[in-house]
């Protein structure tokens, strides 16, 4: 059976560059490489740190604790790029769970993450410790430590996959995975000194507490290589047995899961309840604003896609993590408080850059609706970025006095909104271009979704946030310089004059854009005619 | 033809405080053609995912060709086949390897999954198109693929909800005449549609559902009692008061 996953994945990896442009292909076998390359620099840097601080046992346990980590949070989030991943395309299949859990297993092992975690985790442990005596310990560590990577990537995706079927979990699970990955992250300032709180001094400076971690099953993993080459080879066993038996624990977990989630049904959890004047009000578009027509209309559908959008929700409230993590440590003391609010809105319109970059659905799920309607192109265009802009503005602005009132400094709140307007501005202009030039062309994924995609999406992306990043220096050095030199007045001109440029942006933005709705109509009606047909 | 094919014993699902089948009791004897009627959201399709052990039922059995599906699921999907309405399928394979990989994860024989995969696609006219990913495919076209998978491994049982939507009429009398040849060898099939015509002209047996429980089953022509049986399925649920003459705004159009 596993034979047949892993032919199955092998043939859905062949396929996938089937008709790609050469583009597509090179990007696809540059994701492989990047793999693998990520695995080599990652497997190095640890062997690295150990020699430089002379304790490769302690920079190994690290190694393979980190590793852990990425896979408990990166995967859940591209899980969608890979179809064999999804037990619910096997539901029709007579497959015990145990055999569809070893399966799916198997087809997780072949993607570039696995073999880069599989490089990685070889050579940082035979890196390490380059002893043959030590063979057998470091092949069953680095098998079980990339199993382990494994199933735990695969119980998280299971179980977000299964609480986000419900939509009132949705937000809740969201906003506390990301607190909890923000709170990870300062994990190191709470070992280090659990009694005054953050010191990030500490912590640079001290590698005790990466000794705490081998009581994670990765840790003990590692840790029992270096056991081994101390002599202990009972206590090495035992850690070696710790981590073999967390991973078949995580593994029955994980096969309970997937039982659950092909037995029963999703539901967006919500109910069609009756709702009063004033919520109905609320939830359309708010009639002060005077904008009727199409664009008035679209913008208040917008509203309410936006806010039941599974993927945009997660990335709205996802946003949030920094404002938290920026409070924390500007509460800290590190670098200078009164930034916090400033830093905070970019850092969150950075995330939800992502969203805006593929606002339209690459596969066109939503764009043949809007093609085939009697509005005018332009119209839903403006229509899409005005909803957008209700939706993401509000965020920032509290985001920012939350901040203000957090670090006791109000002085950079003006200049930071301002600026934040400036960014969404250029990441509309850049999203506008990149969704409307990707429609069709590239395959569709939504997080937790199960349609088959390519990198390619993570792809169209990841330049479209190179693009805004590039067009957001002239906007970013200008509000730093004013900043430097003329303190808040400074920056709240900066601002003022940066959001003017990223206003010049978006409008050159929706003449190019407009020429290539034009360009590309004929083809997406063909496109959609063929898809219906 | 002796034996039952599927029973269900007080099979019962809620949502919430919604009851979407309610106890229902149900004998479908082995070689028929059974067909489930009813009007959207009587609770047709979630009776087909808990006999065919995909949506856990909140009490009462479903026995499939002599298996209790929801003590041994794996055993008993070995004896039945399935084309939901919305397939999820591999849909960057092409239609060839998606009806062998089928095959191949159910344990059958390489040349045997050859052989009928070969005749399948030939007889659902997707034989020139065998070779394109299914992801290119029309609706129509996912759906002949579906139904070629679960005919694949001569189901006893084979469950369809609502499986002429979307196709044409030559893909329609082609199946039509697939699921008759599976009668005749011996099989049974159950399928929901909204169809009358089609349901009237193909089953020996039908049901009517509504908010979940069934408002008459039997055979066929002991149901209809010579009517059509849109005119006893309109009687059975009730006309909707009509009020069309609200609609004033028609004609008033100046475009």
């Amino acid at each position: 059976m596993v034979r047949h996953f892993v032919r199955l994945k092998l043939r859905l990896l062949a396929n996938r560059i089937r008709n790609q442009s050469i583009v597509g292909t090179v990007g696809y076998f540059a994701m492989w490489a990047a793999g693998v390359l990520g695995g080599l620099v990652g497997g190095i840097a640890v062997v690295g740190m150990g020699r430089l601080t002379d304790e490769p046992g302690l920079a190994l346990i690290l190694g393979y604790v980190a590793v852990f980590i990425g896979w408990m949070i990166v995967p859940p989030s591209l899980s969608a790029l890979d179809e064999t991943l999804d037990p619910r395309r096997f539901e029709l299949l007579p497959l015990t769970p145990r055999r569809l859990t070893i399966g799916l297993l198997a087809a997780a092992a072949v993607t570039p993450g696995g073999l880069g975690t599989f490089v990685g985790l070889s050579i940082a442990t035979v890196g390490s410790f380059p002893q043959w005596t030590l063979l057998p310990v470091i092949v069953l560590a680095v098998a079980v430590g990339l199993m382990i990577c494994l199933v735990i990537a695969r119980l998280v995706t299971t179980l977000l996959s299964n609480l986000l079927s419900s939509r009132r979990t949705r937000e809740l699970v969201t906003l506390g995975l990301g607190l909890v990955i923000g709170l990870v992250a300062l994990l190191p300032t709470f070992l280090s000194d659990p009694e005054s709180g953050p010191d990030f001094e500490v912590t640079i400076t001290s590698l005790e507490w990466i000794e705490r971690l081998v009581w994670l099953p990765p840790g003990a993993l590692a840790r029992s290589v270096g056991l081994a080459s101390e002599g202990e080879i009972l206590l090495s066993m035992g850690l070696l047995g710790y981590g073999i038996a967390a991973t078949a624990l995580i593994g029955l977990a994980w096969s309970a899961s997937v039982s659950r989630m092909l037995t029963t049904a999703t539901s967006s959890g919500r109910r069609g309840r009756k709702r009063d004047d004033v919520r109905r009000t609320l939830a359309l578009m708010p009639s002060w604003l005077r904008v009727g027509g199409p664009v008035g209309g679209l913008a208040a559908k917008e509203l309410r896609y936006l806010v039941r959008d599974n993927r945009v929700r997660s990335q709205l409230i996802g946003s949030l993590v920094p404002v938290v993590a920026i409070a924390f440590v500007s509460r800290g003391g590190i670098g200078d408080r009164e930034f916090a609010p400033f830093l905070a809105t970019g850092i969150a319109f950075l995330i939800v850059l992502g969203v805006l970059a593929n606002q339209f659905g690459f596969d066109g799920g939503s764009f043949w609706a809007y093609v085939v309607s009697p509005a005018p192109l332009a119209s839903v265009v403006k229509g899409k970025n005005l909803g957008w802009s209700m939706v993401a503005l509000p965020p920032v602005l509290v985001g920012a006095l939350a901040l203000g009132a957090w670090s006791g400094d109000f002085s950079y709140v003006g200049a930071a909104v301002l600026a934040g307007g400036g960014v969404l501005l250029v990441a509309i202009a850049i999203g506008n271009f990149t969704s409307i030039y990707g429609a069709y062309r590239i395959p569709d994924t939504n997080l937790f979704g199960s349609r088959g995609a390519s990198g390619a999406v993570f792809f169209a992306v990841v330049i479209s946030m190179f693009a805004t990043g590039g067009l957001l220096l002239p906007l970013g050095a200008l509000v730093v310089a004013a900043t430097l030199w003329f303190g808040p007045t400074g920056a709240t001109v900066g601002a003022m004059v940066g959001l003017g440029y990223a206003a010049l942006v978006y409008l050159l933005s929706m003449r190019l854009t407009g020429r290539l709705l034009i360009e590309r109509q004929q083809d997406l009606l063909e496109t959609i005619d063929k898809g219906l047909g | 033809m002796e034996g039952t094919a599927v029973a269900f014993r007080g099979l019962t699902k809620r949502f919430g405080d919604k009851t979407a089948v309610n106890a229902v009791d149900l004998e479908i004897p082995n070689g028929s053609f059974f067909g489930i009627c009813g009007p959207n959201g009587a609770g047709k399709t979630t009776m087909l995912r808990m006999a065919t052990g995909l949506l856990r039922p909140d009490g009462g059995s479903v026995e499939v060709a002599g298996l209790d599906v929801w003590a041994d699921p794996a055993a008993a999907k070995r004896r039945f086949g399935v084309v939901p309405d919305s397939p999820r399928m591999f849909d960057r394979l092409t239609g060839r390897e998606l009806v062998e990989f089928n095959g191949l994860l159910r344990d059958m024989d390489p040349a045997v999954i050859a052989e009928r995969s070969r005749v399948l696609l030939r007889l659902l006219d997707l034989e020139d198109d065998a070779d394109t990913l299914v992801t290119d495919y029309s609706l129509g076209m996912t759906k002949k693929a579906a139904i070629a998978c679960a005919l694949l491994h001569d189901p006893r049982v084979l469950f369809l909800d609502e499986p002429f939507a979307g196709i044409d009429p030559v893909a329609r009398q082609v199946l039509e005449r697939i699921l008759r040849r599976h009668i005749e060898a011996g099989g049974t099939v159950v399928f929901s549609d909204h169809a009358m015509d089609v349901v009237e002209r193909l089953c020996d047996r039908i049901m009517v559902i509504a908010d979940g429980s069934v408002l008459v089953s039997g055979e066929t022509n002991e149901i209809t009692e010579g009517r059509r049986l849109q005119d006893v399925f309109v009687e059975l649920i009730g006309v909707p008061i009509d009020e069309t003459g609200d609609l004033t705004w028609f004609g008033t159009s100046s475009d």
